[in-house]
């Protein structure tokens, strides 16, 4: 079954570890709608939807940076869901070209994220964040992800070699990558030798915050026509699947799984080319295996032969883990790298790809996060 | 010493950090329930702070900073007091004050 709706155009803002002292975020979060939309080769008149994530864009709205775009809409959404935005946005997105409400849509995910920022970000994440786990003098959710990783280690049989190879490929993936910002060649034994952050977490299981920001744009495939476009086969969404009474190590994916793969007509062994959200390699490899693309008890295997090797392309960018993270965009730039893909735009990095999958997680609630968002597209002309 | 959490009157169920409605039920009678102590299910450290997972008998899965010798598997006491008298025990941070004590 196909929905009719494709991504025609993508673009990211340059990402960044040291902003300029005159970046804001809606500069950002513009310059990368720019781009997106001279992707398509569309004009800003063109546009009449547009929906947009950012946790810095406070105190404006989706419709201040609207205004300030010149956009006049019939459709407009904000979006709260950081890691899991890109499917959150493109599920309703999908729906609201399908239903006449829009007929080109923007979406755009983006933070300015200085120090300052992210430290300012992960102090008052939440409310549970601010009462249960600030004053425990935990800042940031790396010691979080570090109890997860160990539970991880102990279930699948992992060791911090196993989490190496995979940042070692993405790194790989990222020389290929002009945009990423860590791109020189990394060794397993500098992986393993990085600085401790929380055991078992090392320098390269953490994200490198980033200022950036990523938009793709959504069109009915009658306006695509005779263009290279990566048609939406699919997207679902799980919220809160567990009430964080679990282990943490599955995802709301792993309740997406059957109907991403029934609606779409194709199974994880189709898939070309994969985007999973990957904050800290473990969460990669929980998404994998919730989406079915590896098995429980076969991780080890599957690291050294098919992600090691990069056989199997995931995270061609480079992930976050090498490009950086931007904020609430760190999801958006997991469908932008699908997108550019199919649409044969990946440059040095290009796999042959026709069938993309992406996904997104995100928003820790207390002791992990609690939104997870997946979607396929093919390439299409 | 203990920590504050809540239990549903209805289905029985523990929570923390406190919920608006029973998860489990949809219940609304939560009412606070002292717990005294839990079993450390992983631990890690921050530098010098040591962050654990600690788990309730039978819920709920509680995220503490680690005082004293404790390790994993230990059955450690539980604390809402960031002070401590330097034996071992696990710090649960209590919810905020309500929004008519802020001055």
């Amino acid at each position: 079954m196909t929905s009719g709706v494709s991504v025609i155009g993508a673009g990211e803002s340059p990402y960044t570890r040291h902003p300029a002292s005159d970046t804001t975020t809606e500069r950002v979060l513009a310059d990368a709608v720019r781009r997106a939309l001279a992707d398509a080769n569309l004009q800003t008149s063109e546009v009449d939807g547009f929906g947009v994530c950012s946790f810095t864009l406070g105190p404006d709205h989706a419709i201040d940076l609207a205004w300030r775009l010149g956009l006049r809409l019939r459709w407009l959404m904000q979006d709260t869901n950081g890691g899991a935005s890109a499917g959150t946005m493109l599920q309703h997105a999908v729906r609201a070209v399908e239903s006449g409400d829009a007929s080109v849509v923007v979406l755009v995910a983006g933070d300015l994220m200085d120090q300052q920022v992210h430290l300012k970000m992960v102090a008052e994440y939440n409310r549970a964040t601010a009462d249960h786990l600030v004053p425990l003098d935990m800042l940031g959710p790396n010691a979080l992800f570090a109890l997860l990783t160990q539970r991880q280690m102990a279930a699948e049989g992992l060791t911090r070699t196993d989490y190496g190879r995979l940042a070692v490929a993405q790194r790989a993936w990222a020389a290929l990558n002009p945009g990423a910002v860590y791109r020189k060649p990394m060794t397993l034994d500098d992986y393993l030798n990085a600085p401790m952050v929380a055991e078992p977490l090392g320098r390269y299981d953490c994200v490198p915050p980033v200022t950036g920001a990523d938009a793709v744009v959504v069109a009915a495939d009658e306006r695509a026509a005779g263009t290279r476009r990566a048609r939406v086969l699919t997207v679902s969404a799980r919220y809160n699947s567990d009430d964080q009474t679990g282990d943490g190590l599955v995802t709301g994916l792993a309740d997406c799984a059957s109907e991403l793969w029934d609606t779409a007509g194709h199974g994880p062994a189709d898939v070309d080319v994969v985007s999973v959200y990957d904050d800290y390699p473990a969460m990669a490899l929980a998404q994998l295996k919730d989406l079915g693309l590896v098995a429980g008890g076969e991780m080890p295997a599957f690291i050294a032969e098919r992600l090691a090797t990069r056989k199997l392309a995931v995270n061609t960018s480079g992930g976050q883990l090498s490009a950086g993270q931007p904020g609430s965009a760190g999801g958006m730039h997991g469908l932008v790298e699908i997108v550019r893909q199919l649409r044969g735009q990946a440059g040095q990095r290009q796999v042959d790809a026709r069938l993309g999958l992406f996904s997104g997680y995100g928003m820790v609630l207390y002791r992990y996060g609690a939104c997870a968002t997946a979607g396929l597209l093919e390439a299409a002309e | 010493m203990s920590v504050i959490v809540q239990n549903c009157r209805t289905c029985g169920g523990q929570w923390f950090p406190a919920r608006l409605l029973c998860p489990r039920c949809g219940g609304a009678d939560l009412a606070p329930r002292s717990i005294e102590r839990g079993v450390v299910e992983q631990l890690t450290h921050l530098g010098d702070v040591v962050i654990a997972s600690v788990a309730c008998d039978p819920e709920p899965l509680l995220v503490a900073r680690l005082h004293g010798t404790v390790e994993a598997g230990d059955v450690v006491e539980l604390t809402d007091r960031p002070d401590t008298s330097g034996r071992p025990v696990a710090f649960v941070p209590p919810s905020g004050r309500p929004r008519e004590e802020l001055s």
